[in-house]
């Protein structure tokens, strides 16, 4: 699996590929829980079926945290390209019916690549998912009111905000940013009576 | 200031002077009004709506001095220290305002690792483009209408009044 680069191609490839590697894993997985049941029940011949099972599950996990690693971030930052450009398009043509649910399969494939890569794991994390679903939010909404013959400028305009400003913070983690969101807020004080939050000390050099 | 506006409005209304930053296309929108003011003498812009940031130690030079960053006209203001404070009422805080304000850390999170530098030349002032006038009333800014507040610089001892009595109905 190359990955190279951050092209829709190489992306949607990892894509596929870490869509194949989870199938194998659930399949492997069913199959080992079979089989060991079979040798609890006492069938002796299952074990060397249950060390091969293992062995396969563990290469290909193995392989599943590999590409995700290597094509993770290039997929997720190649898909919010793509996603930006859906919604200006969309956009600037008012918005179609057709065109909105187009943009909606595009939010689904961010969210698969969000979640195959495991980018709920590193820094701002939840802030990328947050930012993602308030984008389907807001364009399910433009589906709405444009099945209904009204103008969903408003909200596809309010929806590819949140896209730049994703893509801008990608911009700002290439660069070595950390990406900090709500769950990186820590209780320091009281202002008024009320909790006063700042970064975790050693997030950033200010502390 | 170092990124022009096509005009600066200057309401004052309720003894209070806002100076609201205007852009005539922001987008989506016909047009963008980023608002500034002193409350209770402490230095504020709104984020996003719905954020309001007290800037308690900014450079200044005559004037405090501040630019519009990232293509989101976010108002930055240049501080002499990058203290960020946050309160909140968490449970009041929509999905969207989350991300915002995750969004804006991110970008003082930059500031701080000095990933992300502000421009440090070219600043003037823009009375050239002050006009005396009243904004739209949903583009007016609202000091006791934040969801969340930001505090750049030292914790002031006292909050401004307005963004106190907005505190208190935190749950």
């Amino acid at each position: 699996m190359a990955c190279l680069g951050e092209g829709v191609e190489g992306s949607e490839g990892a894509l596929k590929e870490l869509e194949g590697l989870v199938k194998s894993i659930g399949a492997l997985r069913v199959e080992y829980e079979k089989v060991v049941r079979e040798q609890a029940l006492g069938e002796v011949q299952a074990l060397d079926r249950v060390r091969e099972l293992a062995a396969q599950l563990d290469r290909h996990e193995r392989a599943l945290e590999s590409i995700a690693l290597r094509c993770g971030l290039p997929a997720w930052r190649a898909g919010l390209s793509r996603l930006t450009e859906s919604l200006e398009a969309v956009l600037s043509r008012g918005g179609g019916v057709g065109e909105l649910l187009e943009v909606l399969r595009v939010v689904g494939e961010l969210e698969r690549v969000y979640e195959l890569a495991g980018l709920g794991r590193g820094g701002g994390g939840a802030l990328r998912a947050d930012g993602l679903l308030v984008i389907r939010e807001y364009v399910k909404e433009a589906l709405y009111r444009a099945l209904r013959g009204g103008d969903p400028s408003g909200l596809l305009g309010e929806a590819l905000s949140v896209a730049r400003a994703l893509r801008e913070l990608e911009a700002l983690a290439a660069e070595g940013a950390r990406l900090v969101g709500l769950e990186d807020l820590e209780v320091v004080g009281c202002v008024d009576g009320k909790p006063v939050y700042a970064l975790r000390r050693g997030d950033s050099p200010g502390g | 200031m170092d990124r022009d506006p096509e005009r600066v409005i200057i309401e004052r209304r309720e003894g209070r002077e806002v100076h609201y930053f205007y852009w005539r296309a922001d987008l989506y929108k016909p047009f963008d009004y980023e608002p500034v003011t002193l409350l209770d003498g402490l230095l504020c812009t709104r984020y996003h709506w719905r954020g309001l940031v007290l800037w308690t130690d900014p450079v200044v030079k005559g004037k405090p001095l501040m630019t519009f960053a990232l293509g989101v006209h976010t108002p930055l203001v240049y501080s002499r220290s990058w203290l960020v404070w946050v309160v909140h009422c968490a449970r009041d805080l929509t999905l969207a305002e989350r991300f915002w304000l995750g969004f804006y850390l991110s970008v003082f999170n930059a500031l701080l690792q000095g990933v992300l530098r502000l421009p440090r030349g070219g600043f003037h002032g823009y009375m050239d483009k002050a006009v005396e006038g009243e904004v739209p009333e949903q583009y007016r800014l609202k000091p006791s209408e934040w969801s969340f507040l930001i505090v750049v610089g030292p914790l002031p001892e006292r909050l401004p009044r307005e963004v106190a009595e907005r505190l208190e109905k935190c749950a």
